[in-house]
């Protein structure tokens, strides 16, 4: 039976200052290269400490102080292990000091749970209360963040001022529709789309025609372009197939647009392929609905 | 849980052993250094000096007086384990791929790569007597591989030795006439991990068609199938538990194109008999290459391709936790 010591467990404070001195004393050259010794003492409290001078790239003389908490933990072992925990280091490590090397052996800086997948074991649940509170902690700062940047940028006091500049605003927009036109004349540029004699974005040959699309989900993820190819191809000419995916994965999300050029072909794609079993999932075809915010803008 | 970090290789890991007792860690790399650690600590105690290549795997007999290393610089060793001194070295016509003691410690298998016009084939020396001779010159050597044997394991009945290959199958050999009694394919792509359950009942193989299996020692049978979404490199049994940890992660080839949340570098815990994920551990930034739990049960090593060793210890709620 025997007793094995740890890593001392808790590095209390690490300080590391450089020894300042004084210019009369470098001229004492044999002095220069000499480390003053290693110390080393327990205190009262039973916490060890540790001085450690060494020279630092500029050659300034470097005192670094570590002070340890050291627990002793007393372990039964076999009487093979205990033997063998007075091996000597050998191979690369043969000249260095007994206990854990410091650039080899390190101690994780990140406290390491298993994150269990179902919510299982108490402190699951309890780690993911705490987030989600301070998620939406994080979202209040955010607006508070966003209401005082209107406000500066608005050149007023506070929230409810703004608002009620707004309110003022809307009012002034609804009796002046015609600030656009007149806008030209004012010196201000006007971006080529909103000039006067523009043509709206109704007509133009950019806009999608989003309503011979048609929007299928529960893909599986790793379904590819050329298998939507031959899926569809059967009902129609297709313009043109996008399948979403996950900006960082590369893994496809679920769903996809297929564009038809004919409309009534978008028709029979989804009577047939609404509820077709495909890759082990049950397809869901339907319209594609525009999106609305993209209208909006254009 | 804070995990113990080794960072003494400066190559991907390619295997890491506990011994009987579980208070040495030893781990092998693609440098050339296999090294032995404390794992109470994580206390460097020496590195195995004579490699010229990467070395493939390691083994350590039952009263961690000996070890024995396969390297791809064509060669096997034979070491004494407290001062890395080198016994033997066997020489071989292509790199070794895999080593194992047999179960009393009196014979080594080392097994060949198919690579350089050589077939993968298993050899048998004997290391029990101090002359190097004798020694030198394989007992038996195990034919009949179809491809590269990736792990080579001696069940602790004695008479029988597992193999894996890269074509996935899974193969008994009888140590006594040297002849394959049963040969099974398990998965659709290369094996590279076997490890056996402390009975030594089951064994459970991890491979790169993204699944893990629990076979049944005696019919070869697939008892458990455990599924991911990535190539397993590496699998182990707990000793204690009904628990299964998978380690692995895209292949090293495609780590630099994609983002670092597609690459899953997480150990995986699974539930032996449910078959369901338990949860996950987090901490390399590399694909795990090999895992093993300590013989204890109460800690786990894991080995990853950015080159470090994570010594993780339970919590006590990982004890105290149903899993049922």
């Amino acid at each position: 039976m025997a007793t094995s010591s740890l890593l001392p467990n808790n590095s209390n404070a690490t300080t590391t200052k450089p020894v300042v001195r004084e210019w009369a004393d470098e001229d004492d050259s044999s002095n220069n290269n000499k480390l003053p010794p290693r110390e080393e003492w327990y205190d009262e409290e039973g916490l060890k400490h540790v001085v450690e001078y060494h020279f630092n790239d500029d050659n300034k003389l470097v005192k670094t102080t570590k002070v340890f908490r050291v627990k002793k933990q007393t372990r039964q072992v076999s009487k093979t292990v205990a033997e063998r925990r007075h091996w000597k280091k050998f191979g690369d490590c043969q000249k260095a000091p007994p206990g854990p090397e410091p650039g080899v052996t390190a101690v994780s800086l990140d406290d390491i749970s298993i994150e269990y997948k179902h919510g299982e074991g108490s402190e699951g649940e309890e780690d993911l209360k705490a987030k989600e509170q301070k998620d939406i902690q994080k979202m209040l700062a955010m607006q508070r963040f966003k209401r005082r940047l209107e406000e500066r940028r608005a050149g007023v006091a506070n929230w409810a001022q703004l608002m009620a500049l707004k309110a003022g605003a809307q009012r002034d927009e609804l009796e002046a529709p015609a600030t656009n036109t007149n806008a030209a004349n004012t010196g201000k540029y006007v971006p080529p789309h909103l000039r006067a004699g523009a043509k709206t974005s109704s007509d133009s040959s950019y806009t999608r025609d989003d309503s011979a699309t048609v929007r299928v989900s529960n893909l599986s993820p790793n379904t590819t372009e050329s298998d939507l190819q031959e899926l569809f191809r059967p009902f129609g000419n297709i313009r043109r197939i996008f399948i979403s995916k996950d900006r960082h994965t590369g893994e496809g999300k679920g769903f996809a647009f297929v564009a038809f050029s004919n409309k009534e072909d978008a028709r029979k794609c989804i009577e047939k392929l609404d509820g077709y079993g495909y890759d082990h999932l049950i397809l869901r075809c339907e319209w594609a609905k525009p999106s609305e915010n993209k209208r909006g803008q254009k | 849980m804070r995990p113990l970090i080794l960072k003494g290789h400066e190559r991907p890991l390619t295997m890491v052993k506990y011994n009987s007792e579980g208070d040495l860690l030893f781990s092998t790399a693609k440098d050339s250094t296999p090294t032995v650690w404390w794992t109470s600590n994580g206390e460097r105690i020496g590195t195995y000096r004579g490699h010229n290549g990467a070395v493939w795997a390691i083994d350590v007999n039952q009263d961690s007086t000996r070890v024995v290393t396969g390297s791809a610089d064509n060669s096997a060793k034979f070491w004494k384990a407290e001062n890395g001194e080198c016994i033997f070295t066997w020489p071989h016509k292509s790199p070794v791929r895999c080593v194992c003691f047999s179960s009393d410690g009196r014979f080594v298998f080392a097994a060949t790569a198919m690579l350089m016009g050589q077939s993968s084939e298993i050899y048998q020396y004997r290391v029990d007597k101090e002359s190097s001779e004798e020694a030198t010159v394989p007992v038996r050597t195990f034919v009949g591989h179809s491809a590269t044997v990736t792990r080579v394991v001696c069940h602790p009945s004695g008479t029988t030795l597992i193999s894996t290959g890269e074509d996935g199958t899974v193969r008994k050999w009888d140590i006594e006439t040297g002849q394959n009694t049963e040969t099974v394919t398990a998965h659709q792509k290369s094996v590279n991990d076997l490890q056996l359950s402390k009975s030594g009942g089951q064994l459970i193989t991890a491979s790169s068609d993204f699944s893990a299996k629990i076979l049944d020692f005696r019919s070869l049978k697939v008892l458990k199938t455990f599924l991911t979404d990535r190539p397993v490199n590496s699998a182990a049994i707990s000793p204690i538990l009904p628990h299964v940890l998978l380690g692995g992660g895209q292949e090293a080839s495609q780590v630099t194109t994609t983002g670092d949340r597609a690459g899953r570098f997480e150990a995986r815990l699974f539930h032996l008999i449910y078959e369901e994920e338990i949860g996950i551990i987090r901490g390399h930034f590399g694909p795990i290459n090999t895992v093993a739990f300590s013989p204890n049960g109460r800690q786990f090593a894991s080995g990853a391709e950015e080159g470090f060793i994570r010594l993780h210890n339970f919590d006590e709620d990982y004890f105290q936790t149903n899993y049922n």
